[in-house]
């Protein structure tokens, strides 16, 4: 498979900092004993490959969701690099540069899906206006092309089209998850990011909302990596993963491997907790 | 008046001035911060495009001061007076005649010259505040081009009204980077900002932001293809004064209820019925 994304030694500490802070975390915690900073984040460094749907696995303060917000390009990292193999940006290195082109090439390479969908979601500007803003954003400023793509999309997620137009705060949980889907894969990124986006969802809403992703992802042979603390979720939508504990990604593999016979006793805790 | 330095300001503050001034011409469309000083004229009245004024003026400048097209309201009078006091410049009401012209709310109707400058009275400089309170916020919109709120709320007019809700203050893309207000004036003035021949100056003495408009700079309007940005209409009227259907035009309503309407730009109507036009009947 052809390399997509290359990330090294991503490391976030948040902080003053100190030379000790990554030798002396990641045992009993991720606390530097000597200048007291969170080390969220120590030189994680993964490959994408087009097509790929990576999973990152993990419990709550493992670094998941700092992870991703740093891929994202929502966090300034204390170190590290993400190379994208993509034309124009063909070994440019995305930890680099401005803000301002940081803005643009994220809107074009990434789609992002949170949690929660006031992160992910503007509740004051209408559902349709939501969807919209990347195209806008991207130069297109005919507001018959936008309803036209904004109306395929909510048919696609099966949104009931009639509320395009109404505020997101009025859609049920499971609509405001396939609302934020269709806002990150509007203008056809090639990265879909997905952090903990079934969390909260009851376990009927989870598997359709799941199920549909899962179709159109296919379909659009878009990258994935999705964080989770949920084994189903990773087992249902990844081929590979990795674990993280305390900031550290302590294995890697195969996703049907890991979760059959894991090798760290962090990951095999983990798996056998599973209920 | 000989103890005020000419132009009421310290030459500090002038130099001070002219920097951020360059600035905001090296950067079309960026509001750079200045230290706005105390000048004699409540905060709202003018008080940065007075600053502008006087920093910029010399000896042999005239100027000419409207509010909203006019030369003879009590703004424009006020700040002619003052200025004429603490310099002892030539004033006038003829656009062609003057070097610097400091205006509330309008652009004169006549196209000015490359040897003119325009100076705005602004007062909510932050074009962003419809849609962010937060200038924090507003400053990292403008930094990265984060202009989807602003679009957004535009395309929610569309949905909603099927047409941009904004009257006066209509937004502006300059140089193709910043979003920039264009200070209260109508509608109608806004494309004789795009690739205008004279140098646009806007202060806001309140808010302590200068920024501006270069000669021969592009200032589009925000709009979207298939609902281009319109400019008032004012068709089948005309002045009552000299006939023009031309020119931005005020609405009188006399007693009894009829409606009339004449020239905002006072200047433009004078010089029109001196040369003889009329209206027709």
């Amino acid at each position: 498979m052809e390399l997509l994304l290359k990330v090294e030694s991503l490391t976030k500490v948040f902080g003053r900092g100190c030379e000790q802070c990554l030798s002396l975390t990641g045992k009993d915690g991720n606390r530097c004993p000597i200048c007291g900073s969170i080390v969220a984040c120590a030189d994680v460094s993964f490959e994408l490959h087009r097509g790929e749907w990576l999973g990152i696995l993990g419990e709550s303060g493992s670094g998941k969701s700092t992870l991703l917000r740093l891929l994202n390009l929502e966090l300034e990292p204390t170190k590290g690099r993400m190379l994208v193999n993509l034309e124009p940006y063909t070994g440019l290195d995305l930890l680099s540069i401005s803000p301002y082109s940081r803005r643009l090439i994220r809107q074009e390479l990434f789609g992002i899906v949170y949690q929660n969908p006031i992160h992910g979601l503007r509740m004051e500007v209408s559902a349709g206006g939501n969807v919209a803003e990347r195209l806008i954003l991207m130069g297109e400023r005919r507001v018959e092309k936008i309803r036209e793509r904004v109306l395929a999309l909510f048919r696609r997620l099966e949104l009931p089209e009639d509320r395009m137009d109404e505020l997101p705060s009025s859609f049920s949980g499971g609509m405001q998850q396939r609302l934020q889907i269709a806002k990150a894969i509007v203008n056809n990124p090639p990265i879909l990011l997905l952090d903990e986006f079934t969390t909260g969802l009851d376990p009927s809403v989870q598997a359709g909302v799941l199920e549909l992703l899962k179709e159109i992802m296919f379909e659009l042979g878009i990258s994935a990596i999705v964080v989770s603390h949920d084994i189903g979720v990773i087992n249902f939508m990844t081929h590979r993963v990795l674990v993280m504990n305390r900031g550290r990604v302590v294995e890697h593999g195969l996703t049907d491997q890991i979760l059959e016979d894991p090798q760290d006793p962090y990951t095999q805790t983990l798996v056998h907790s599973k209920l | 008046m000989e103890r005020y330095n000419f132009g009421f300001l310290d030459e500090e503050a002038k130099r001070e001035i002219r920097r951020k001034i360059l600035k905001a011409v090296a950067i079309p469309g960026y509001q750079v911060p200045f230290a706005s000083r105390e000048v004699p004229l409540l905060k709202g009245w003018g008080t940065g495009g007075l600053q502008i004024t006087l920093s910029l003026i010399g000896k042999e400048d005239i100027l000419k001061a409207i509010d909203q097209g006019c030369d003879y309201s009590l703004n424009a009078m006020n700040i002619k007076r003052f200025v004429r006091a603490v310099t002892g410049v030539e004033t006038t009401t003829d656009t062609r005649r003057a070097t610097l012209i400091q205006t509330r709310h309008r652009i004169p109707e006549e196209e000015l010259r490359e040897d003119q400058i325009l100076i705005f009275q602004v007062p909510y400089p932050e074009p962003l505040r419809w849609v962010k309170a937060s200038e924090r916020e507003t400053r990292r919109m403008h930094a990265e081009a984060d202009y989807g709120l602003m679009w957004l709320s535009l395309y929610e007019d569309m949905v909603r009204y099927k047409e941009v809700t904004i009257g006066a203050r209509y937004p502006v893309l300059v140089n193709r980077r910043y979003i920039m207000d264009p200070s209260p004036i109508p509608r109608w003035d806004v494309p004789k900002l795009h690739m205008s021949k004279h140098l646009n100056l806007f202060g806001a003495g309140r808010e302590k932001k200068i920024y501006a408009v270069p000669p021969h700079t592009s200032v589009e309007p925000l709009e979207f293809e298939d609902y281009p940005f319109r400019v008032e209409d004012f068709s089948g009227k005309a002045c009552a004064l000299c006939g023009s259907s031309e020119s931005f035009l005020d609405e009188i309503v006399e007693d009894g209820g009829r409606r009339t309407y004449v020239c905002s730009d006072t200047d433009y109507c004078t010089r029109r019925r001196q040369s003889g036009a009329t209206v027709k009947s």
